[in-house]
């Protein structure tokens, strides 16, 4: 798999190839490479969800709580907490890349050839492999498992990430089929991307959920490792045709200052007439993967927001007569 | 977080108070029913069981001590102080005499004896019922081979509940007391006497029955009036002019009521309360329950409102006086079912909402105000219980999941589009079918039934260990299940499936023998006329209700450990018999040794194969058929009242004690380790989130499993705030009503839960934390925000 090659961090419009053509359009067999499919989803979109989030992201976004969606290929996440020490994984490795560290185990990215023998030897789940290929079918039949839920709800489908319009064919794909079946479909996207690409992603979806940061173009590249100028065209762009919610989360120290919220706010009635906003309180639960994959979680240590902060932030919306949600 | 369903000032002062006085006793043995009903016995031994179990009641009511709570609006206490457990020598001597001094040192449902209390019960109660209870009586008139079995220490079913308690598990006609009188009825049953031809053998033995009754309706009246009195004698010496007057109101309610036709809803609350409180008078057996409270009482409630005689507030502050009373009734278990039913759960259900005779939906305003009196307090009791079918109002709905996802497990929620037809083929009416109600915990009774729903409690998990073992315990070493063939010469699935097949075939023969010999016993000994009276068909037939006087008669026993037998199923199938990766023996060795040693095998099992409860067909399959064949196996049985066996698959709380009898299995249980509750998946390896369990459990024959199901299911905190998260709970209700369910609750995990997670994670990996655009499962975060997560659970849940 050419997928596996080296890190694709770069973002999409200075260059990278796309994974899809390459592992998908010689054959048609359109595939993507996701982390996790999520049942009974309450915040990603109307009613109960199911949320597939695929893999690789051209932002870093220094709070990200989903890290091993950051990278294109599919890497080996460990779980000390699950570790029995059992050394079976230590056996299983032809690539010398795990070894003993105190009661648990260690993995070297340098040597991991992600080959997925360690994954079969361990008796627990403490070693897994974050990504796994999918085809268009085989997402269809697992997304829709909880139609009936979705009928009585008013939920549906999300594609999140990582970046949807990293895989824009499979998702366009994915979304037509299950919204043939009468089913709810949403992408939730950060919006960088070449705007012929992010409009096949959204093609099949009924909302697009869009992520917001910082207005500030400096402080934007700083802290998500690119420009804004795309994603703030895109939207203007993808919102003139589809339905849309902004979503914001509010960082302490990046997102939440008010002079941020407001340009913000300002930016999104400039976009769109009656725009609606929701807001995602920051949290730490991502800490923990980070160390699973062996990466370094950088932001300083900061604490969730207060719900008072929380609808302080919330107020500084309403005061413009925009519609707004605390997630 | 969510448990701030209703804001602290909206609620009444006196709601407030009375919910904390009960909460503040400490629980203490009573002796005055158990003193009372001794010497009535004593005084009667020469007459009829019939009369002389009404002559004792009579007795009780006429000497018990009248005890009114300050500021109470509702008359009637159970014993002689406020949350006292009454005694039942009947069914409890045995146990009260060899663990008197456990009672108050036991972990669960502790209760006080003070020594003149224990004094009495040793020297001058107890030494009278020697050789007189039910347990010795049942237990020696059955078959050895079978006595075995029911006193087994590793045992395969308990039977226990009606072996050291009375019958309970009915829904009492209460309109009828409600709308007569107990004035009419006395005359009713004289009526019937004097039309019997005594002559006739048949009719010639009904006379006691309605002698019994009239002795009980003059008691009952006279210890209204009792309570009248007490109240007039405190309103004399009261000072406060509120308490004053409210006293008068009371003893004017209880001059009138049971003894005349309600007349409005204050006057029809005091009627009902008396006419349930005195079915756990007269005996003490569990989940006698009120039923459709909001539909029987509307009519009362409706005129009261329409007449002017009370406003909707004050109604609402009556039906929380009640509200609270529900947690008053006590019962003093013995220490296995104390285990079995912890809290002192008596399970008083109340269902609420549903749809009438006609199909059309039933919710009225009482059914709103029964919700908020359940937002309003914060007690075991009662058993809340709503019924959903299709035009179930949304806000009704909302509500109660919202009071529901508080943390308070209740209230609970039932199908009628399972209920109904279930009930329809089990021979039940349309219109008694459409009027069911729920019996305790998720039976689904019609009325005038005598329900017997919690008959027994039985452990398939042990049958499959006994499957894998030719019928010896692992635990024993005894032969106690036939010998299905040595387990390491199976070949395929089916062969194990076929063995335990045979097991379950054999206990359950074992428990019918048990249980209809328990049933005659009680017919014997323990014949309930007051339960009798208020039940409309032992009246016509002039049949006591323990000799098949109700319309409806089941027995209902249950199958516990689902989850464990499927998984383990799953296991070989998958591991032994597809993969080939371990042979039967290693897997039998590794049981044997309960996995001692075998730590990698261990984890595989537990780790690495497929789950009950996560909607995969390979084990869901599995699942059915495991409870097809007990279903099918109790379903073919009669009782001794011309009645049927109706099979369950839930636990309450006894998959924790019953686990304590099971050895190692194949999917990765130790020995002695507790089974899986109701149809839940097995703790922790629900990984596909609660849209998955239910799709798993609605694969279920629940039109099979007519004595019903319990799936309790567990969410972290955050999952449940706010308008989604209630949203989220009423829209899986529907869908898992959809999908053919038929009952399901929701638990909030607690700190201490979660603490438990960190501390072994392995046990608890199906924790989810979910907020926007992420979820992961608990035990694989950091420390440190798990410690994060537990401080705030702790802190919101107080
Ligand atoms: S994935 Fe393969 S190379 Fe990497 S640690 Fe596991 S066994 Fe070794
Ligand atoms: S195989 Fe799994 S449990 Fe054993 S040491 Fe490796 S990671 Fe830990």
């Amino acid at each position: 798999m050419t997928l596996l090659t080296e890190p694709k961090r770069k973002p999409y419009n200075t260059g990278l190839r796309d994974p899809e053509t390459v592992s998908g359009s010689h054959n048609r067999v359109l595939k993507a490479v996701f982390t996790n499919l999520q049942r009974y989803s309450l915040h990603d979109g109307p009613g109960l969800r199911t949320i597939l989030f695929l893999k690789g992201c051209p932002l870093s976004c220094l709070w990200c709580s989903n890290p091993e969606t950051q990278n294109f290929q599919p890497e080996l996440l460990y779980s000390p907490n699950m570790c029995i020490g059992c050394g079976s994984c230590l056996q299983a490795c032809g690539y010398g890349a795990v070894s003993v560290q105190g009661k648990k185990m260690a993995f070297d990215k340098g040597k991991c050839t992600v080959c997925g023998d360690c994954v079969d030897a361990c008796p627990t789940a403490a070693v897994s492999v974050a990504g796994k290929l999918i085809g268009v079918d085989e997402a269809v039949e697992a997304l829709e498992a909880d139609a009936v839920f979705f009928r009585r709800s008013g939920g549906g489908v999300t594609i999140s990430g990582g970046e949807p319009s990293q895989h824009p064919d499979f998702t366009a794909e994915v979304l037509k089929k299950l919204r043939k079946r009468g089913i709810h479909t949403a992408v939730e996207t950060c919006g960088y991307a070449e705007v012929r690409r992010l409009f096949r992603t959204v093609e099949y979806a009924d909302l697009v959920l869009y992520d917001l940061k910082i207005a500030d173009p400096e402080g934007h590249k700083k802290a998500t490792g690119a420009d804004n100028a795309v994603i703030l065209e895109n939207a203007k762009k993808i919102s003139a045709e589809k339905e849309i919610i902004f979503r914001i989360p509010v960082i302490p120290g990046y997102t939440d200052s008010k002079e941020n919220l407001t340009a913000i706010a300002r930016l999104v009635t400039g976009i769109k007439r009656q725009p609606e906003v929701h807001l995602l309180p920051y949290h730490a639960f991502g800490t923990g993967k980070y160390q699973g994959i062996g990466k370094e979680y950088k932001l300083p240590e900061v604490e969730p927001p207060s719900e008072e902060k929380m609808q302080e932030c919330k107020r500084i919306f309403e005061d413009k007569k925009i519609a707004v949600k605390l997630l | 977080m969510s448990s701030t369903v209703v804001a602290e000032n909206e609620i009444h002062w006196r709601t407030k108070q009375l919910n904390n006085e009960i909460l503040a006793v400490n629980p203490e043995m009573c002796v005055e029913r158990a003193r009372y009903v001794t010497e009535s016995y004593k005084e009667t031994e020469s007459e009829p069981m019939v009369i002389r179990r009404a002559k004792a009641i009579a007795k009780v009511l006429e000497k018990m001590t009248i005890f009114i709570q300050r500021d109470q609006l509702i008359a009637g206490v159970q014993a002689s102080s406020l949350r006292a457990s009454p005694l039942f020598p009947e069914t409890e001597a045995g146990y009260l005499e060899s663990e008197i001094d456990l009672f108050s040192k036991r972990e669960q449902d502790r209760l006080q004896i003070k020594p003149e209390v224990r004094k009495e019960l040793l020297e001058d109660i107890l030494p009278y019922w020697k050789g007189k209870g039910i347990k010795e009586t049942a237990l020696s008139a059955m078959p050895e081979h079978v006595r075995e079995k029911v006193e087994l220490e590793d045992q395969i079913f308990s039977v226990g509940i009606h072996l050291t308690g009375s019958i309970g598990h009915i829904l009492a006609d209460y309109d009828k007391v409600l709308d007569k009188g107990l004035v009419q009825i006395r005359k009713e049953n004289e009526a019937k006497r004097d039309s019997l031809d005594l002559a006739d053998p048949d009719e010639g033995k009904k006379y006691n029955f309605y002698q019994a009754e009239i002795i009980l309706c003059d008691a009952i009246i006279g210890w209204a009036r009792r309570y009248a009195e007490e109240a007039e004698r405190l309103a004399a010496e009261e000072t406060d002019p509120r308490w004053k007057s409210e006293l008068e109101t009371m003893a004017a309610a209880c001059r009138r009521v049971p003894a005349y036709p309600a007349e409005g809803f204050r006057e029809a609350l005091q009627s009902f309360w008396f006419t349930h409180l005195l079915l756990y008078i007269e005996q003490n057996g569990l989940a006698v329950s009120p039923g459709r409270f909001d539909q029987y009482m509307f009519p009362y409630y409706k005129k009261s409102i329409e007449d002017g005689s009370i406003s909707r507030e004050e109604a609402q502050e009556l039906l929380e006086c009640l509200w609270i009373k529900f947690t008053e009734i006590m019962r003093a278990y013995d220490y296995e079912s104390a285990k079995n039913f912890a809290g002192f759960s008596i399970s008083e259900n109340i269902v609420l909402g549903g749809v009438d005779e006609d199909g059309r939906d039933a919710t009225n305003d009482l059914s709103y105000m029964c919700l908020e009196a359940e937002a309003h307090t914060k007690l075991s009791q009662p058993n809340l219980s709503v019924r959903v079918h299709n035009k179930t109002p949304d806000r009704f709905l909302m509500r109660a999941a919202e009071i529901s996802a508080t943390g308070r497990t209740k209230p609970e929620f039932f199908n009628d589009g399972v209920g109904i037809p279930t009930l329809l083929s089990t021979g039940v009416s349309l219109e008694d079918a459409r009027d069911y109600g729920i019996s305790g915990c998720v039976e689904a009774v019609p009325p005038h039934a005598n329900g017997m729903t919690n008959a027994a409690m039985s452990n398939i998990a042990k049958a499959l260990e006994l499957a894998l073992n030719n019928g010896v315990s692992r635990l024993s070493g005894k032969q106690i299940g036939p010998k299905t063939g040595d387990p390491g010469s199976f070949t395929d699935i089916e062969d194990v499936i076929l063995a335990f097949r045979e097991q379950v075939k054999a206990y359950v023969r074992d428990m019918v023998i048990a249980l209809n010999e328990i049933e005659r016993t009680h017919a014997r000994l323990f014949p309930l006329p007051y339960f009798s009276l208020v039940m409309d068909d032992c009246f016509e037939q002039g049949l006591d209700i323990t000799e098949g006087g109700a319309r409806y008669n089941y027995t209902g026993p249950q199958a516990v450990g689902l989850g464990d037998v499927a998984d383990s199923l799953a296991a070989l199938k998958k591991i032994v018999f597809e993969e080939k990766k371990y042979s039967m023996k290693q897997i039998l060795d590794a049981l044997e040794k309960d996995f001692e040693g075998e730590e990698v095998l261990h984890q595989i099992l537990s780790n690495k194969v497929p789950k009950w409860g996560n909607d995969d067909d390979y084990v869901d399959e599995l699942a059915v058929e495991v409870v097809d064949i007990f279903c099918d196996e109790v379903s073919q049985y009669r009782n001794t009242r011309k009645g049927i066996y109706r099979p369950g698959v839930y636990s309450v709380s006894a998959n924790v004690p019953l686990g304590v009898h099971v050895g190692a299995l194949p999917n990765g249980k130790k020995a002695r380790q507790p089974l899986a509750d109701g149809v839940a998946p097995v703790h922790g390896v629900e990984l596909s989130g609660p849209t998955a369990v239910v799709k798993s459990v609605s694969k279920l024959n629940h039109e099979k499993i007519t004595n019903g199901t319990i799936l309790n299911q567990k969410f972290t905190p955050k999952v449940l705030e706010g308008e989604r998260g209630k949203r989220g709970l009423a829209n899986l209700i529907r869908s898992y009503f959809d999908l053919g369910g038929w009952h399901i609750q929701f638990n909030v995990v607690s700190a201490d839960t979660l603490r438990a997670a960190q501390r072994d994670p392995e046990k608890h990996k199906g924790l989810i934390i979910r907020v926007a655009g992420y979820s992961a499962f608990f035990v694989e975060l950091d420390t440190a925000v798990q410690d994060d997560i537990i401080d705030r659970t702790e802190a919101e849940t107080i």
